[in-house]
Formats: structure tokens, sequence, C-alpha cells
């Protein structure tokens, strides 16, 4: 085990396409996020189906409107050292770190910071091992920054 | 219409603790306080409630654009319980003599906006008629420990209330979400206002953790929460359920 993904919220995609969408829309977040079906008429907006949310991400990602990626976090389990642990504290604020004993630390970052580290020219083991389990938690977003799947 | 605090996306703790534990983990509900996130959705707030919370900058905010959303689909204000509906206010305007209540003055700023957009002006200079009381949606994400440090500064007496109601019910539906995590305020050690309102709290969030353990994967529980807390004005509550 070096990154073992422990936590991260049930259809945090869903929930950025949600709240990216309320920005331009009458209709608020909640509304949007659970307008899944024909059965709810939202006047005006399309169904929020796996295309409608693939499509308002692969959006915010030619903007760079990354801001609507911060609506989730991302928990792991890492062996590291404190050098690596450093690191990655200072390449974002969104960093929330816990030592467990040794070399296990506790990790929380949100899917803005990964999309940062994927798209950032660094090519740290650790970044990479983080980076990689985006296939896991956020499917769409690996797969338009064409993510591998790579494991340690 | 009444505004609403919908919890609707929330770090599953039970799961997260479980995921540990079969790593060799051990880590109490306190530990988790920088792990994590909530997620709320507040609708039908009034934009000087909305101008408060964006201060509390370690969070992530998503709010419906006045220059995007067209006044004629999005116009609603909130009237503060403290204004009277029938109190008149005298006004003169262009010799004219008028007395108009809350609701009149803003029948007035809509219909001005409404009509400067007609005439062709931008939205978004047009919009710079809206007033505070004009209602606005916005998305909201904290971690456990920025949330605590909200409840503790606008859960208090002092604040203005507004906000604080809608504190106080973000503070129960966390507490109903995420028991574990959330206990009562440090600010009620200090403070008896808050401390009889965790107490409230302690009550609402017992008598009610039945019914949202039944409430059906993916759906809405709605938290009663009046009139035990005494809230100045309606703030529907819901917890989405896993």
């Amino acid at each position: 085990m070096r990154v073992r993904l422990v936590g991260y919220e049930p259809d945090l995609e869903r929930v950025c396409a949600a709240a990216m969408r309320s920005c331009y829309s009458p209709h608020p977040g909640y509304e949007l996020f659970t307008h899944t079906s024909q059965d709810k008429v939202l006047d005006g907006e399309k169904i929020f189906d796996t295309e409608r949310i693939g499509g308002l991400l692969k959006r915010a990602l030619e903007l760079g409107h990354y801001d609507i990626l911060e609506h989730n976090s991302i928990t792991w389990l890492v062996e590291a050292d404190e050098k690596e642990i450093l690191f990655l504290m200072e390449s974002s604020k969104f960093f929330e770190t816990s030592q467990i004993d040794e070399h296990r630390w506790l990790i929380t970052t949100n899917l803005r910071v990964l999309v940062e580290l994927a798209r950032g020219t660094n090519d740290l083991p650790l970044t990479k091992d983080l980076v990689a389990t985006l296939n896991e938690a956020a499917p769409i977003i690996a797969s338009a920054l064409a993510i591998p799947t790579t494991k340690s | 219409m009444a505004s609403k605090a919908i919890l609707f996306s929330y770090t599953n703790y039970p799961e997260l603790t479980r995921n540990l534990e079969k790593a060799g983990v051990k880590l109490g509900g306190e530990n988790m306080l920088r792990h994590g996130s909530l997620t709320f959705d507040l609708q039908g707030i009034s934009r000087a409630a909305s101008h408060q919370i964006v201060r509390h900058r370690i969070a992530s905010f998503s709010q419906q654009s006045q220059r995007y959303v067209r006044v004629t689909r999005s116009y609603g204000y909130l009237k503060p319980p403290g204004i009277p509906q029938d109190l008149k206010i005298p006004v003169e305007i262009q010799g004219h003599k008028l007395d108009l209540n809350f609701t009149d003055v803003m029948d007035l700023t809509r219909q001005a906006e409404e009509g400067l957009v007609a005439k062709g002006i931008k939205a978004e200079d047009s919009r710079y008629l809206r007033p505070n009381a004009a209602t606005t949606n916005i998305v909201m994400s904290m971690s456990p420990r920025q949330l605590i440090h909200f409840f503790n500064l606008r859960c208090a007496p002092d604040a203005q209330w507004e906000i604080r109601d809608l504190a106080w019910s973000m503070y129960a539906a966390v507490r109903l979400a995420a028991p574990k995590v959330f206990g009562p305020l440090p600010a009620a050690e200090e403070s008896d206002y808050i401390k009889k309102r965790v107490s409230v709290v302690d009550d609402l969030v017992r008598k009610n953790e039945d019914g949202f353990s039944k409430t059906p994967a993916g759906e809405l529980f709605q938290l009663d929460l009046q009139p035990s807390l005494e809230l100045v004005h309606p703030v529907k509550t819901f917890v989405r359920h896993y």
C-alpha cells in the first residue's frame, strides 16, 4: 500500500456539474442535481444524465472554471515521507493532512487540486498515484484528462 | 418562498472509518474534523445573507449569476420580519408624494430593472438596481472544521438573524448526517444562549434519527426545527440520506 483511497462523496461529479449549472440557471443546485428523468420538469433545463454531466465538466476543464470542482473531498491513507507531504501542502491550500505514525498519513483534498496536479508538470510518484485514483472517484474527469490507471 | 438549506452531499464518515479500520488504522470522529466535506444548497436566501456567508473564505461557493440569469426568471425577495407588512414609508419622487410599503419598493425596483432590460440595457448593468433583499441560490462546501468555526460565529445571539437562522438549520443538519463528527459547539461553553439551543438540537436529532435512517437512499429527509429552535424566519431544512 502506498496510496489507498478511503473516502469520497458518492456522485461527486454530478454535484460539481449541478454547482456549475446553478450559476447560470434560475433553478437551484439541488433541483438540477436531481433532474435525472423526464418525470420532473425543470423549465429550460436538459436532463441531468451522464452525457449532460460530462458536457458540463468538460466545458469547465476547457474554460479553466476549476472552482466548481471544489464541491467535494477525496481522502487517502498514504505511505510517504515528510518531504513528499510538504510538497503536497505547498502545492495547494486545499490539502489537509493528519500524521498517523512515522510513515503513514491521512490526506484530504478536492477534485480541483487533482486536476491541477494532473495538468501540472511535476511527475512525483506520490502525485501520480493520487491522480490515478481519479479513475475510481471521478471517471468522467479521468477520461477527459486521459489519466493512466497505473498503480505503484 | 421560504428559504431552504439542503445538505445534499457529504462524506460518508462511517464508511471512511471502516475503510481505515481495514487498513489497521483506528481514528474516532474527533480526528476527522480536517477530513471530508459537506455541501449545502442554500435556496432563496437574501443577497444580504449571502454576502456574509462568502466572507468565510476557506470554503467553496457557486452562486447564481445576476448577469446570466434574467431578472424575470429569478426575481424574489426576502422581507425582514422586523419590517411590518403594512408600514408605509413616505417618499417624494418628481414632485409626487407616495406612501410605499416594503413590498411596493421591491415591486418598484423589479419593474425598473425589467424596464431597463426592455430598453436594451445589458443585464449586467440593469442588475445594479437589485436590492439586498433580492434572493439568490448558493452551493457551499466546507470541511467539518470550517463549519464549526462558521457555527461558532453565526449561531451566536449577536449574529444577524437571517444568517443565524441558516447557521442553526445547517448545524442541525450536520448533527443528523454525521453525529460522530459533530457534537456540541465549542461556543456553548461561553454562551447560555448557544448552550440552550444546542440542547434543543440534541433533542431534535434524537427524535429524528430513526426517521432519517429509514429514509430511502438518495431521498431527502426534512427536519422540522420550529417551534423548538425559535427561528426568526422559516428555513426548510433537509438532509439527503445515503
